[in-house]
């Protein structure tokens, strides 16, 4: 059996945008803002990660007339986000210089996931360790599963640039890994 | 943890992405509320409207089968059409899930009366479901399609902005309305965001058919499942 679609395709709605149509945006933005929370997250923290994206999500509309409707929307999306949300930091460091903090993970109740819950936070620290365009590219590809061309995309990168930048950055994840005594097999 | 493969350290950093907070709310209407541009001054429509409204209503007032013909403008079936100066907030509409294959929608459809497709609109993919409230929703990729009784309790009402003209048109014959551009659809009090519509009824049922296309492309959808006689 042949999947059908459950909607509009990001191009369509892409296109329906472009032509004034917000309530199409909508649609996407509703498809994308998990995945959008979750980048800008990594790069100005939890607290700044709703700002970023809704910003971010402002101006791909109004940007929207430079957008080619054929190709993926998510990765031109995500170019946007990034700038955004690395501007946001910037802002905050000129302001008050504070160093990143790290993103807000789920409070558990469950006292068997307690100690799972510590490998996640722990591994998130060594994440945050991490200068931001190690995380990005970790965050894009493991985070949102984005191939090796979508990423290229969105962080304005040569193809094999991002292979070896994927390599050295799970390479230093290990490396910060290795100090750590809590995240285990 | 050095020795750590790709793989397994890939779906632990999965696992963490998988649990990042996340807001309790969507910002999506944030956004469109950032975007849609401000409704412009339509004082000068409004004074425009109102007169031809005037006009009209005495035309109605002087020849009874006009009474008829403005009725049918005002809305259709179990569903009304308010002119307003200013759309409310809606919620945006969403489509349904998309389950079936063709042959089940082929089922689906001469169950609730309708007939399938005779042929697909040219690039558009069919989904179909029945919602909660037992409607048969058929979604092309830029229409949806949706049923229900005439004789339904619960009036839906479309409001429309001042400035935009309801066409009268035909579904195969039989009396429809077309409510071009954005507008807002009222169910049992809750606004939702509306594309452009084609009403229309046969057989005691009301067919609303929304869609981002123009009215010839819409009709020729709504003719293209025509309810089975």
């Amino acid at each position: 059996m042949t999947p059908v679609p459950s909607g509009p395709g990001d191009g369509e709605l892409a296109g329906r945008a472009r032509r004034g149509d917000v309530d199409a945006f909508t649609v996407l933005v509703r498809r994308h803002e998990a995945s959008a929370i979750r980048v800008a997250s990594l790069i100005c923290g939890s607290a700044h990660a709703e700002d970023a994206t809704q910003e971010a999500f402002v101006r791909a509309f109004r940007s929207l007339h430079r957008f080619d409707t054929e190709k993926e929307f998510r990765p031109w999306f995500m170019r946007i986000l990034t700038n955004v949300a690395k501007n946001a930091v910037r802002s905050e460091r000129r302001r008050v210089d504070v160093t990143l903090r790290a993103p807000v993970l789920h409070a558990t109740e469950d006292p068997d996931t307690a100690a799972l819950a510590e490998q996640r936070a722990e591994l998130l620290r060594a994440l945050m360790a991490l200068p931001e365009r190690d995380r990005l590219v970790l965050a894009c590809r493991w985070f949102e599963e984005m191939t090796e061309k979508e990423i290229a995309v969105a962080l304005d990168l040569k193809p094999g640039t991002v292979k070896s930048r994927l390599s050295r950055a799970m390479d230093r994840l290990r490396e910060q890994l290795a100090s750590s005594e809590v995240v285990r097999d | 943890m050095t020795d750590f493969t790709d793989a397994r350290l890939g779906a632990l950093l999965a696992d963490v992405g998988a649990h990042v907070t996340q807001p309790t709310s969507s910002c999506a209407d944030r956004v469109a509320a950032r975007c849609t541009p401000r409704h412009r001054s339509i004082s000068h429509h409004w004074l425009v409207a109102a007169a031809a409204v005037l006009v009209v209503a005495l035309a109605v007032t002087a020849v009874a089968p006009a009474r008829d013909a403005i009725a049918n403008l005002l809305g259709l079936g179990n569903t009304s059409v308010q002119h307003v100066d200013e759309l409310p907030a809606s919620a945006p509409t969403t489509l349904p899930a998309a389950r079936g294959s063709d042959a089940q929608l082929r089922g689906e459809l001469r169950r609730a009366g309708l007939s399938a497709p005779s042929r697909r609109v040219v690039g558009d993919p069919i989904a179909w479901n029945i919602d909660a409230a037992g409607e048969t929703v058929v979604v092309w990729l830029a229409a949806a399609l949706s049923q229900n009784r005439t004789t339904d309790a619960g009036v839906a009402m479309k409001l429309v902005p001042r400035d935009v003209g309801v066409v009268a048109t035909t579904v195969n014959g039989q009396e429809a309305l077309w409510v071009p551009g954005r507008h807002v659809r009222t169910v049992d009090g809750t606004n939702f965001s509306a594309d452009s519509a084609l009403l229309w009824v046969a057989n005691s049922t009301m067919y609303r058919l929304e869609t981002s296309r123009l009215l010839a492309a819409a009709r020729s959808m709504a003719e293209s499942v025509a309810p089975v006689r």
